[in-house]
């Protein structure tokens, strides 16, 4: 009966912008996150794959995965936003099932597409805050929406404070690693707030990479030259993804095709 | 749904005028209460007939309730039905096979636009979030009625809408029809 009241609701659609979630499209971060420290992270070499902006591309997002799931010893997927084109709950829904059937568990940061419409609430609901961090082994993930257009540069986009705070609160003197949709350099950052992002991540000295999506083709330098490795994954419309290997001083990016 | 009272308010004296030949002509020819189709949980509205009778256009008001849809939103929705053949079972009732129709609709809310807002170069985003166009298919079964009420229809619709549809041509491989067409109830009260 249930199964059936299932199956009967999702043939109705109320409204475009309404966000009805299934229980296990809700709070994804939260439980991708206990999946992956559920695991004991490897001791040599970490690996994980960068992708993004999925967007409305769902063939290539599906054939992604299937590369993805030929790639031995992952720990996680992260998703660099553009989860969705329209900020629609049912585009997130498809995504997810596509990243659902990754055999590692994943992870997201919020792009601007995210934020359209009822989007921003959809990320809420079925993934959680948009700024958020964790430990994997030897390094802190810091993962933070940088999407200043899309609260018109009001200054608060990114929140340097916050990042601040997560980059400082490292009492285990872990590498770490900077992940956000917009790269700083981009005309869609707060231009006001471009040089204090860099500032920040160049003036400690545990941070090694800063990562992005958004531009929809790769990019790997120090952008400042201020000894902070910039890396863009392209998009999934191109057909490219990035295998990121860590281990404990170093690490290594493969720009992936598939 | 305070609003769908008000609709009722609107609609009741329109019933009482009684004939056809004697309402003024812009006394709705007929009424809809219609569940889901992506213009609200719940939509009411008024339409006129015309084109012998074979379209209809009909403006609806909808909303969806925060405890079901997870927003609360408002839209408003402008729709045409064309219903080219309709056949007589017997003396109450009619079917119509096939009916196909657009649809223009607006969600209420400062989360959705119309225009591009100021703060993206032209051109950033190419639709309104706003605004959502789509497209059904449908059918009814109607049942004559003596007296004011001149006949009771129940009818579903089978639609899309733009960004929907859309998403499937580029995905021909991972999206299949069923994805994107949704299903929607009715009942139609002519006069």
């Amino acid at each position: 009966m249930a199964g059936l009241i299932l199956l009967v609701s999702a043939c109705f659609e109320y409204n475009p912008n309404q966000i009805i979630l299934d229980s296990d499209e809700k709070d994804l971060t939260v439980k991708n996150l206990q999946k992956i420290q559920a695991e004991e992270a490897p001791e040599d070499t970490m690996r994980f794959i960068f992708m993004g902006d999925t967007q409305r591309f769902y063939d290539e997002s599906d054939d992604f995965v299937n590369k993805a799931n030929s790639v031995k010893g992952l720990s996680f997927v992260i998703h660099g936003g553009d989860i969705s084109d329209f900020g629609l709950s049912q585009e997130y829904k498809w995504v997810n099932k596509i990243m659902s059937k990754l055999y590692v568990p994943y992870l997201t940061v919020v792009g601007n597409h995210d934020l359209l419409a009822n989007g921003r609430k959809v990320y809420k609901k079925m993934y959680g805050e948009s700024n958020y961090s964790f430990e994997y082994g030897n390094y802190k993930f810091i993962m933070i929406n940088t999407n200043s257009r899309e609260y018109d540069f009001n200054g608060k986009i990114p929140d340097l404070n916050w990042l601040q705070n997560e980059i400082e609160d490292n009492p285990n003197d872990l590498n770490i690693i900077v992940v956000s949709h917009v790269p700083p350099f981009d005309g869609d950052f707060d231009p006001e707030l471009e040089h204090d992002y860099a500032d920040l991540l160049a003036t400690h000295p545990k941070v090694v990479l800063s990562l992005h999506a958004h531009t929809h083709s790769f990019l790997d330098k120090e952008y400042y030259n201020d000894g902070i490795r910039y890396f863009v994954t392209t998009a999934m419309l191109h057909r490219g993804f990035s295998l990121i290997k860590l281990w404990d001083n170093g690490l290594e990016i493969e720009q992936m095709e598939f | 749904m305070k609003y769908i009272f008000y609709l009722i308010l609107f609609i009741l004296p329109a019933t009482t005028f009684g004939q056809t030949s004697e309402r003024p002509w812009y006394v709705p020819d007929h009424y809809k209460l219609q569940f889901a189709g992506n213009i609200g949980f719940l939509s009411a509205g008024a339409g006129y007939l015309h084109g012998h009778d074979k379209l209809e256009t009909d403006f609806m008001v909808g909303y969806l309730p925060k405890s079901i849809g997870g927003d609360d939103i408002i839209s408003i929705t402008l729709k045409s039905t064309y219903s080219p053949w309709k056949i007589k079972t017997n003396s109450d009732y009619s079917i119509v096979p096939f009916s196909i129709g657009p649809y223009l609709s607006y969600s209420f809310g400062s989360q959705f636009d119309t225009l591009l807002p100021n703060e993206y170069p032209d051109g950033y985003y190419w639709w309104a979030t706003s605004l959502r166009f789509g497209a059904y298919i449908g059918g009814r079964v109607t049942r004559d009625l003596p007296g004011n009420i001149n006949h009771v229809a129940l009818y579903y619709e089978l639609g899309t809408y733009d960004l929907e549809a859309l998403s499937y041509l580029q995905n021909m491989d991972y999206l299949s029809v069923s994805d994107i067409f949704t299903l929607a109830l009715g009942v139609k009260i002519g006069l």
